[in-house]
């Protein structure tokens, strides 16, 4: 089973909106806005509790996807990073591991995610309440880089996956949807 | 299959014996009688000839009965205890009969002999050897004491004169570590088993802390367990006081569970072998009775061994709790109230905008991931940026979530209600503060919030407030500074007035408001009275009105008690029952609009509307427990 194309009614939903590139001399030439205040409320989740078909082409929520790279990007729930994804195999299999590398930026562009000690992944399923079933590992690369390894989206349906990242003690989840159908 | 058929048959004999020595064994489980009218009990202590000794939270007395539960005045329910007992955790005896008593109000250990007289006390509040922080339990040997210092995460062990002689064990979650322990037990052999209460396992120790293992992981499965409590030895089995699952688990010393009973009530105050939350329980030194500790229902049941043909009652694999249970704390903002529930760690969103309070999300659970709880201790709602802010002591983090459901919202159930935003780890966070590195790592009890948007938490370990502001930096600390008391810094729970800033803080033990400007200089302190001459009091929630005067909630009188910053207490109502605006360990308290206060009715599983006057609008929560408020007869 596969998430893209749509025609399988699976699909990643992206709530946010950021920039590609980050803090390595790449930058976009058209930033993205960034919440000015950090209690700025994000957009409201895409899902409304009703599984249904997602049309061809569609994509359920809201954009910045790159269906070339696989690319998924967001900003974290309180607006401090950007949160770039890259999931391997692409696009994500149902019931089979996969991994993730993973950058996490600061939103600002002050580039002060290398600053980010840690990572914590896990996903869930908010109509069955619960997680995974095995425990992913994380690798810290620095400079606000991970990879992820070990994840398995064991079953079809709706999940949330939650990418958490530290930084003084402070964490902030940046979370991206996939569906399985 | 020539190698098959031995193996099989060899577990098949190894099956047949453990049936065999189940059978043989005559396990507790039998209903014996009840010891009702006490103050919300924690802990029994039989003595040698039969007498059993309870101590109980609201009351400063040791009560003692015969072992036919018949109130004896021969022992300390005769005499006066002094110092009194500020607030009991528990109580052991020694086979000679010399008696310990564990005070968690002012933490220290009071030592009584046979004949009830004083003989010594030891320790006090503190973080240091020899000191307690919400010490839970306590157990003793023939050359020692065993203090669970719950509150510092440790077993701390002295001589029988109160020399320290060391701690074992830290805040953790590896062998050897403890979050909250709240029991311990000694073998013969000096083995200690602790109840490791917050990682849901019980721990087997050496007394010098080598050797640990551990069995049990979160759950209501036989043999699993949900925040064990009580623990006590019956020969060579371990019995349990598996609180959140509501029963007493019987375990063989390798962690094997043999045995259960107990089954949560249906019905208000049932008992006659059904448990609520029971948190000790102690063996007789014959061997025949066991009693166990109901804080909530304020009771002991004393249970005797089965006979042939008894089947303890008792939950099976996997069958849900009978009721609803809410935990001790609430949140509300315009029509939308959030509540706890105890037994899965998880927040249920209520939207009160209809006749009753209609469930429309439900999020959270038990688990050690971001998102989720070991134990919710605090919960605050900022309406204006819809982010509930939850406190988890036990994780010793503060997570916030952003709620999409606006006022006036269809009500509808959405899983996906809450999103986490962020959350702090005191742990790490202290170590990038200048102004908090080397202090206790806070533990956030009850949290709240502040017209200009800081965050107010209390940390259960030292009883301080921490104020934050909107983002997490840390700003100041509220020290107590009223001349500090002869009782432990605890807070209950805290409120700010929206006017002003003006900071309730609630504090338990000593039963007093002290109200702080929000620059931390102290106005002044309220002191709560009972509800009768003589009757503790004990505070526990906190609201400002929008007319300025506080609604609190008194557990141990079961009432709402108004007070104002300026004049004192100038009312309230409530009494113990199950009626229309009677209580029964009310704890919770918040206003979803303007004029309507909703009282968490903790003990009778519900909560509870009023006006601000004290009328009854209505109540909701369980059915059964409900009920009565409808007919107006108590259900039994």
């Amino acid at each position: 089973m596969r998430f893209f194309p749509a025609r399988r009614c699976a699909a990643i939903a992206f709530a946010g909106v950021g920039f590609l590139g980050g803090c390595s001399g790449e930058t976009d030439p058209e930033p993205a806005a960034v919440p000015q205040h950090a209690w700025a409320p994000s957009p409201p989740p895409m899902y409304d509790g009703e599984l249904c078909d997602v049309p061809e082409g569609a994509i359920v929520a809201a954009p910045r996807v790159s269906r070339d790279t696989g690319t998924i990007e967001r900003v974290s729930n309180g607006g401090e990073y950007v949160v770039t994804c890259m999931p391997s195999p692409d696009p994500i299999p149902l019931n089979d591991m996969f991994t993730m590398e993973v950058r996490v930026a600061s939103a600002d562009g002050s580039c002060a995610a290398e600053d980010v000690s840690a990572l914590s992944v896990s996903a869930w399923m908010p109509d069955h309440a619960h997680g995974l079933n095995v425990k992913p590992r994380i690798e810290p690369l620095g400079d606000g880089r991970f990879t992820v390894s070990g994840m398995r989206l064991h079953m079809p349906g709706y999940w949330q996956v939650y990418l958490d990242a530290m930084q003084n003690g402070i964490v902030e989840r940046t979370q991206f949807d996939v569906w399985f159908e | 299959m020539r190698t098959l058929v031995p193996i099989l048959a060899l577990c098949f004999a190894v099956l047949v014996v453990r049936v065999g020595e189940a059978e043989d064994r005559a396990y507790f489980g039998r209903y014996g009688f009840s010891i009702e009218g006490l103050a919300s009990p924690v802990g029994a202590a039989f003595l040698p000839d039969g007498r059993v000794l309870i101590v109980s939270a609201f009351d400063p007395e040791i009560r003692a009965f015969s072992a036919d539960g018949l109130v004896d005045r021969g022992w300390a329910s005769a005499r006066v205890v002094r110092p009194r007992i500020a607030r009991a955790a528990g109580i052991a005896s020694t086979r000679t009969g010399t008696v310990f008593v564990l005070d968690r109000g002012a933490p220290r250990v009071l030592i009584f002999d046979a004949d009830a007289t004083p003989l010594a006390s030891f320790g006090e509040f503190g973080w240091r050897e020899g000191q307690f922080v919400q010490p839970g339990a306590i157990a003793v040997d023939d050359a020692h004491i065993y203090v669970a210092d719950t509150g510092n995460h440790r077993i701390q062990i002295f001589t029988h004169d109160g020399v320290f002689v060391r701690t074992v064990g830290a805040y953790g979650t590896e062998v050897g570590s403890f979050i909250h322990p709240g029991g311990v037990a000694l073998d013969a052999a000096g083995m200690m088993y602790v109840s490791d209460t917050e990682n849901d396992r019980v721990q087997v120790l050496g007394a010098d802390g080598s050797g640990g293992r551990a069995w049990g992981v979160r759950g209501s499965f036989r043999g699993l367990l949900a925040s064990p409590r009580g623990i006590a030895l019956d020969g060579d089995l371990v019995l349990v006081a598996d609180s959140r699952n509501h029963r007493v688990q019987a375990f063989e010393r390798t962690g094997w569970a043999v045995s259960a009973w107990g089954l949560h009530a249906l019905l208000p105050r049932e008992g006659e072998g059904k448990l609520e939350t029971p948190v000790s329980v102690a063996v007789s030194w014959d061997g025949t009775r066991a009693a166990v500790c109901e804080p909530i229902e304020n009771r002991c049941q004393v249970f005797l061994r089965l006979e042939p043909g008894d089947q303890p009652e008792q939950r099976e694999p996997g069958e849900e709790s009978p009721t609803t249970h809410y935990g001790p704390r609430a949140a509300a903002g315009e029509r939308i109230l959030f509540l706890t529930s105890p037994d899965t760690q998880s927040i249920e969103v209520y939207d009160t905008s209809r006749a009753e309070p209609i469930l429309i999300s439900s999020f959270g659970g038990h688990g050690p991931e971001y998102g989720r709880f070991r134990r919710i201790t605090g919960l605050a709602y900022d309406q204006a940026s819809r982010t509930l802010y939850i406190g988890d002591g036990a994780a010793r983090r503060l997570q916030t979530f952003r709620i999409d459901h606006a006022p006036g919202e269809p009500p509808r159930f959405r899983p996906t209600m809450a999103s986490l935003v962020r959350a702090i780890d005191f742990e790490v966070y202290q170590r990038s503060v200048p102004a908090l590195q080397g202090m206790p790592v806070i533990e956030p009890g009850a949290i709240a919030l502040s017209p200009v948007g800081d965050v107010l938490v209390a940390d259960a370990r030292s009883g301080g407030v921490y104020v934050f502001d909107s983002k997490f930096t840390f700003m100041h600390r509220l020290e107590r500074d009223d001349g500090e008391g002869t009782t432990a810094p605890c807070v209950s729970d805290l409120a700010v007035r929206e006017s002003d800033g003006m900071i309730a803080v609630v504090d338990p033990i000593a039963a007093v408001v002290r109200f702080v400007r929000s620059d931390g200089e102290h106005v002044r302190s309220v002191s709560i009275a009972g509800a009768q001459d003589g009757m503790v009091c004990a505070p526990f929630g906190a609201s400002f009105a929008p007319d300025g005067s506080l609604y609190l909630t008194d557990e141990a009188g079961c009432r709402v008690v108004r007070v104002s910053p300026e004049n004192g207490a100038i009312g309230g109502w409530g009494a113990a029952g199950q009626g229309r605006g009677e209580m029964w360990r009310p704890k919770g308290v918040a206003m979803d609009s303007p004029d309507r206060l909703i009282v968490l009715d903790f003990g009778n599983h519900r909560g509870q509307m009023f006006s601000l006057d004290g009328t009854f609008v209505q109540a909701f929560g369980a059915r059964l427990f409900v009920l009565p408020t409808r007919d107006q007869r108590p259900i039994r």
